[in-house]
């Protein structure tokens, strides 16, 4: 019995510890095209004043440019509008963020015309079902 | 004994699911040498997919300052081969720890194009170059 007890202390620090730095993708859905299949991570949404900010993983399924299979990004919503800006963008030439890095942007860095609210409709467009799990 | 077990269990499961819902886990750094605020930052919320980290901050003041507040948290990304920071988002509050309403909030690169660049801190000397190690580490 004490050696269950310490596998499952082991076991539970373990699984704390996995928390720190990595993510934990969520499948959402396939936007309307069949191209691309969006992932978020639930532990990464914070919200602080009127904003939620979370991580996102896009894999590319057909369509591939310039060897760029999936990207992972930082992005926030306004959740009482459902308008999301796009923080950064970081394009990988594996699916679900592996492999090497391809593109490696921060989108106000790169220019303020890209920092723009962009709504998703929270019914009809999957981005939007996202921002609705998001903002639950 | 099999209860003691439970009770046991049903303790760590709940801190594992806390540790995933969204709300701060502050883990203090440092406060400043004249004793007016502290800085921490949440450990958990240290991410990164390219050149840079991104993570949470709080800076907690001792004393009400002029405008009323007594806390502020910022989203902050680091640069941790030239030990900078950029500030992404400011929220002040009026209660310390981040508590209550939030006062002020502004994303820095929208409202203050200006202000959003890269500031070195020394990571010996300063206590948000401390921060930086700390996130960087």
């Amino acid at each position: 019995m004490n050696k269950i007890i310490c596998a499952f202390f082991i076991l539970t620090f373990s699984i704390v510890n996995t928390h720190s730095a990595s993510f934990n993708w969520i499948k959402i859905g396939t936007n309307g095209e069949n191209d691309t299949d969006w992932y978020y991570d639930p532990k990464t949404a914070i919200k602080v004043g009127n904003y939620r900010y979370y991580w996102t993983l896009a894999n590319f399924l057909s369509n591939i440019e310039d060897d760029v299979y999936s990207s992972i990004g930082h992005h926030m919503v306004n959740c009482s509008t459902y308008e999301s800006k796009f923080i950064t963008y970081s394009g990988y030439n594996s699916p679900m963020g592996r492999g090497d890095l391809v593109y490696d942007y921060i989108i106000p860095e790169e220019s303020l015309e890209y920092f723009y609210w962009i709504y998703a409709d929270p019914i009809e467009d999957i981005y939007g079902v996202l921002l609705k799990e998001v903002c639950k | 004994m099999n209860k003691k077990i439970i009770i046991l269990i049903l303790f760590f499961l709940s801190f594992n699911f806390s540790s995933y819902s969204a709300t701060f886990n502050w883990t203090k750094v440092n406060q400043s040498n004249d004793e007016t605020f502290e800085l921490y930052y949440d450990k958990k919320t240290v991410l990164s997919t390219g050149r840079y980290f991104f993570y949470w901050q709080l800076l907690n003041y001792k004393k009400k300052q002029d405008n009323n507040i007594l806390s502020l948290i910022t989203h902050n990304m680091v640069n941790c081969e030239t030990s900078e920071i950029k500030v992404i988002s400011y929220t002040d509050f009026k209660d310390n720890m981040g508590k209550g309403s939030p006062d002020f909030e502004m994303i820095v690169p929208e409202v203050e194009t200006e202000s959003f660049q890269w500031t070195y801190y020394d990571t010996n000397t300063t206590i948000q170059g401390q921060v930086i190690k700390s996130v960087c580490d």
